[in-house]
């Protein structure tokens, strides 16, 4: 490699052989690329320099601008702006950047700023910035909320964004956008990394992260490091008794005791935090000897109770731990050598993830266990085992225009200095998220802020954002700032209670709604312990360990994940080989008795086949739909089906479904045979017949509680604070209401709706599966047993509803119904 | 007969429930509102929360339709007639009790009624904490106690009940209550909540849906 001749590149140098390291081929790129004045995205997975990648480059150039006093110059404001998703990864970061500075001898602070660093830390940064400052996209609005925020940007180098395909695709992205705009409309020669794992879609995500007007080309580097993973299934002994629905997977936990005994150590992943805390309680009654070398983590738990489990995970003494999703990204532990996944992962990037928390070390294999939940889960499992081959990837989408974090990254900057509103406009822009904002809507949102909605006398008692004389748009009251900058960041949650023990320690949140079912005495088992509540007392449940068993575990809010698009179509073409009799894969194997209990009773529809089966039960008429699209898909496609039918005859559905179909289910008969007479599947109307159904306000109902936390219509307060709030507290249901029944045109309404067709419904995966049905042949079986297609979906309790009777009709009908019964 | 209203026999009294969420006792003439929670949309308003205006005046709006329907001669607001201090819309409130200076109106005080007696009373508000006329006391909150032996009329929780079907079909429904020991009326307000309550056999309860009051003691 070339341009090593720079003073800078020489100290890189040596500190690197000094240490025995060789520079890979990719980093030499990056910092070729930084150092021309490129920005760009260095496509690489953890474990692999990544870090050093992006680092080296700031230190290069550091020492070349002072060649001679690059080891004496101290106080020199902040340089590195190092942006990651994950707090628990901020740490790791900060020490390898310590590191390196103190070995090479440059004067550098590495300082870090996430939500658990101290107080005093903070007020210590604002008076004095350190070189390079670790922090998370909530953290950097936090600091533009401050007053005077511009202090700190002027000599601020470069920005990296760490894990930026995490990012991407979510409303956390969306903020890191807006901050970028803002920083870069303070630095315009601001140089901007982003670091990704693969993705579908890599070009789109260096475009979203860099704006779409870019003056000079950026470039994507990849680092094209290959993993070895080892995926197997663990196989039910006798597929009879193995279950054809569930969610837990407990049944197979005799199976991988051995795995556990086996392997140094074991990280554990289910997909819930109820699911880990249930297998934790298994795991323990079933190997009383394993207690106090396995734990649990999951993101309900205290910060202090997860740090514990991550340290002791790297320092090798746990011998397995049960977790979520809360340990899919995050520090290395080298310890572990095994993964086991409970329950379908979604996602073939999520799945090959996990499988990289084991076998760390370069050039090691990755292991990982699939434990089938539930019968037709081996189909999965064997669509994972061929996709890890192909490296087929999921795209990561990036959302557009959404005016929620608009409004909150607004009132962030009025609380801090103000702002003027045409530069802001002109800087978000420039933004992939805003770049189609009208001046319209800009205006809107502008009046949403200031007056609370669209100008007229009788608002004016509204008290926000206040446009003074110059026109600087700012907050002025110190309690209106304080509560928003408490409320920053695009997580929606619940309302969360504090768990504590009556000695003080904090073992961690749960959702209000949960402990609202218990009563004093009750026992509940929570962060792997079993407890009972004493008393709960200022948004603080006080509770002591508990003596026998108990059954509750705390159920947690929040959608279930659907199938990526991507492994629906892994799924399908494995369901299709199985069809065509080829039973290579082992999973195939084990299922085929399945397979012919489901051609036995109804049909196993091949690639040209729609299936629709029909039977009758004392719930009523059910019609179960296969398309195979995931979970998302087919809650639009049982909407809109739900409502052509409705518009035939007055009647009411609940509605279930999977990753696999749906089911209509009514107290009538569902003239299903006629409705297929009249195009049921067709694409024709779809915005409009989805819109109509009731369902869509629903689903918009859901959508606007995220919204509405947002921007700041709702301010849940925090876990162990007295409710001081109380008096401003309204759930966003209600809201929702209110603003359907009187400003239904209201941008944060549409907003809801708008993301109901593009996020929840993923109008694009709708239609193309549309279009895949109406090119196959349709099949309607009248079945007498519920199929093992049908089975799972019919016990799966989340429902939707829709109706066109009215809803005096239904009350009437349901006391017709009593009344029958009754004689 | 008011459309979508439901008459019930209690005490051997005669009692009409309205769809607007109110009631009205036939044999004194008196109309009964709980809960209206008047200013809430501006109070969250003035803390920077942007409900829409327009929710306060449909309170109003209400509240003088049925007055011109029914022509009462004396309205009892069940306490959280209004949400907080003083703003707009408390003004907008005055101006209508002006308007029917001969309607005697009573507020028994609710949790919410932060104004002072004195401010209840300037603006021609009867202010009690318990009002009795045989057979029946009204007040906010029935666990307050009471030495009356008459039966208590409340409101504060804002009742509905969850109703299920075949088919697994549910829906909450806001309701009038009559049990054993007390009864209880919907809140009147548009932007007020619902707290779900379980009922017992035997005791009364009428659900508001769509404009229509509809006996659903049996569905319970």
């Amino acid at each position: 490699m070339k341009h090593l001749s720079t003073k800078g590149h020489h100290v890189i140098q040596e500190w690197f052989s000094a240490k025995g390291w060789e520079t890979f081929p990719f980093q030499q790129e990056v910092w070729n690329a930084f150092l021309a004045g490129k920005n760009g995205i260095l496509n690489a997975p953890t474990g692999s320099g990544k870090t050093f990648a992006l680092w080296m480059p700031n230190l290069i150039k550091w020492i070349d601008e002072h060649p001679e006093d690059y080891q004496e110059k101290t106080n020199n404001g902040l340089k590195v702006l190092w942006i990651t998703p994950l707090r628990a990864l901020a740490k790791d970061i900060q020490k390898a950047l310590q590191n390196s500075v103190d070995e090479m001898g440059i004067p550098w602070e590495i300082g870090r700023r996430t939500g658990d660093v101290s107080q005093s830390i903070k007020k210590k940064q604002n008076q004095r910035m350190p070189e390079v400052l670790i922090t998370t996209p909530e953290s950097v609005h936090i600091l533009l909320a401050q007053k005077k925020y511009e202090r700190h940007f002027k000599n601020l180098d470069a920005v990296i964004i760490d894990e930026w395909h995490e990012l991407l695709g979510s409303k956390r992205g969306i903020q890191t956008e807006l901050g970028l705009s803002r920083l870069h409309g303070l630095r315009p020669d601001l140089s901007v990394w982003g670091i990704s794992a693969t993705i579908g879609n890599l070009d789109e995500a260096m475009d979203v992260l860099l704006g779409p007007e870019q003056d000079s080309a950026p470039v994507i580097i990849k680092a094209n490091i290959q993993k070895n993973i080892q995926a197997e299934s663990i196989l039910p002994d006798q597929m009879e008794n193995f279950p054809w629905h569930g969610h837990l997977g407990l049944k197979l936990l005799p199976k991988i005791l051995p795995i556990i005994d086996e392997s140094r150590s074991t990280l554990i992943f289910t997909n819930t935090r109820a699911q880990s805390e249930i297998w934790f309680q298994n795991l323990l009654e079933t190997r009383p000897d394993l207690a106090g070398a396995i734990a649990i983590h999951h993101g309900s738990l205290d910060r202090k109770v997860r740090d514990w489990v991550e340290a002791s995970l790297h320092e090798g003494i746990l011998k397995a731990v049960v977790c979520t999703s809360s340990l899919d990204l995050g520090v290395d532990f080298s310890p572990v050598e095994t993964v086991i996944q409970i329950g379908s992962p979604k996602g073939v990037a999520r799945f090959m993830q996990r499988a990289g928390r084991s076998g760390h070390q370069p050039g090691s294999t990755s292991k990982i266990y699939f434990v089938p939940t539930h019968a037709l889960e081996l189909v999965e499992a064997a669509a994972l085992k061929s996709a890890i081959n192909s490296e087929e990837m999921e795209s990561r989408k990036p959302i557009l225009k959404p005016y929620d974090v608009l409004i909150q990254y607004l009132v962030t900057l009025a609380v801090s200095d103000g702002f003027y509103p045409n530069e802001v406009y002109s800087e978000i822009k420039k933004t992939f998220a805003y770049q189609t904002l009208s001046e319209k809507e800009w205006n809107e949102i502008l009046q949403f802020i200031t007056q609370g909605g669209k100008s007229l006398a009788r608002y004016n008692e509204y008290s926000k954002v206040e446009i003074e004389e110059d026109g600087l748009y700012k907050v002025n009251s110190r309690k209106l700032a304080q509560r928003h900058r408490m409320s920053i960041g695009t997580i929606a949650s619940d309302a969360m209670l504090r768990v504590k023990y009556m000695s003080g320690k904090s073992l961690g949140v749960v959702e209000e709604w949960f402990i609202a079912q218990l009563n004093t005495g009750d026992s509940f088992w929570f962060a792997g312990r079993n407890l009972e509540l004493v008393k709960i007392k200022d948004m603080t449940v006080y509770v002591r360990r508990a003596k026998g068993k108990s059954s509750k575990v705390p159920a947690y809010m929040g959608g279930r994940m659907s199938l990526s698009s991507n492994m629906t179509h892994i799924l399908r073409k494995k369901m299709h080989q199985a069809v065509s009799g080829d039973y290579s894969d082992i999973e195939l194997k084990t299922l085929e008795p399945l397979f012919e209990i489901q051609r036995d009773w109804s049909t196993l529809p091949s690639e040209d086949q729609f299936l629709i089966e029909k039977s009758f039960s004392r719930e009523g008429c059910h019609v179960f739909i296969f398309p195979f699209e995931g979970r998302y898909v087919h809650e639009g496609m049982s909407a809109l089906i739900a409502h052509r039918i409705s518009k035939m005859t007055p009647i009411t559905f609940s509605i279930a479904m999977n990753d696999y179909g749906f089911e209509l289910l009514s107290d009538q008969d569902i003239p299903i045979e006629a409705a297929l007479g009249e195009d049921l599947f067709s694409s024709k109307h779809l915005v409009e017949d989805i819109m109509a159904s009731i369902n869509s306000a629903e689903l918009a109902k859901r959508r606007f509680r995220e919204i509405c936390q947002i921007a700041g219509l709702v301010f849940q307060g925090f876990p162990g604070q007295a409710k001081s709030n109380k008096h401003l507290q309204m759930s966003s249901s209600l809201f929702f209401d209110v603003f359907m029944e009187y400003e239904p045109d209201h941008l944060l309404i549409q907003q809801a709706f708008d993301e109901v067709m593009s996020i929840q419904l993923d109008e694009v995966r709708l239609r193309k599966a549309l279009k895949k049905i109406s090119g196959q042949e349709i099949i309607l079986n009248l079945t007498e047993r519920f199929t093992p297609y049908a089975f799972p979906i019919m016990v799966d309790r989340l429902r939707g509803k829709l109706s066109s009777e009215k809803l005096v009709d239904r009350i009437q009908k349901m006391q017709n119904q009593l009344e029958k019964h009754v004689k | 007969m008011i459309s979508g209203s439901h008459q019930i026999n209690l005490k051997e009294q005669t009692l009409t429930l309205l769809p607007d969420k109110a009631l009205y006792w036939e044999e004194k003439n008196i109309l009964v509102v709980s809960d209206v929670h008047l200013g809430k949309s501006g109070h969250f308003r003035k803390h920077g929360i942007a409900v829409p205006g327009a929710v306060n005046e449909v309170n109003i709006q209400k509240l003088e339709e049925l007055v011109e329907l029914i022509s009462p001669v004396k309205i009892v607001f069940l306490g959280d007639l209004f949400h907080s201090e003083m703003n707009e819309e408390v003004d907008k409130f005055k101006d209508w009790r002006k308007s029917h200076s001969h309607i005697e109106m009573i507020l028994t005080i609710g949790n919410h009624d932060i104004l002072t007696r004195f401010e209840f009373e300037k603006m021609g508000l009867e202010c009690v904490n318990q009002f009795e006329m045989d057979p029946f006391i009204f007040m906010h909150d029935e666990s307050e106690s009471t030495d009356s032996e008459f039966y208590p009329i409340t409101g504060h929780i804002h009742p509905a009940v969850k109703l299920s079907t075949k088919g697994r079909q549910k829906m909450h429904v806001p309701c009038f209550y009559f049990g054993q020991s007390h009864g209880m009326l919907p809140a009147f307000g548009t932007f007020t909540g619902n707290f779900r309550i379980t009922p017992t056999k035997n005791d009364l309860v009428y659900g508001v849906v769509d404009k229509e009051i509809i006996d659903i003691s049996t569905l319970i």
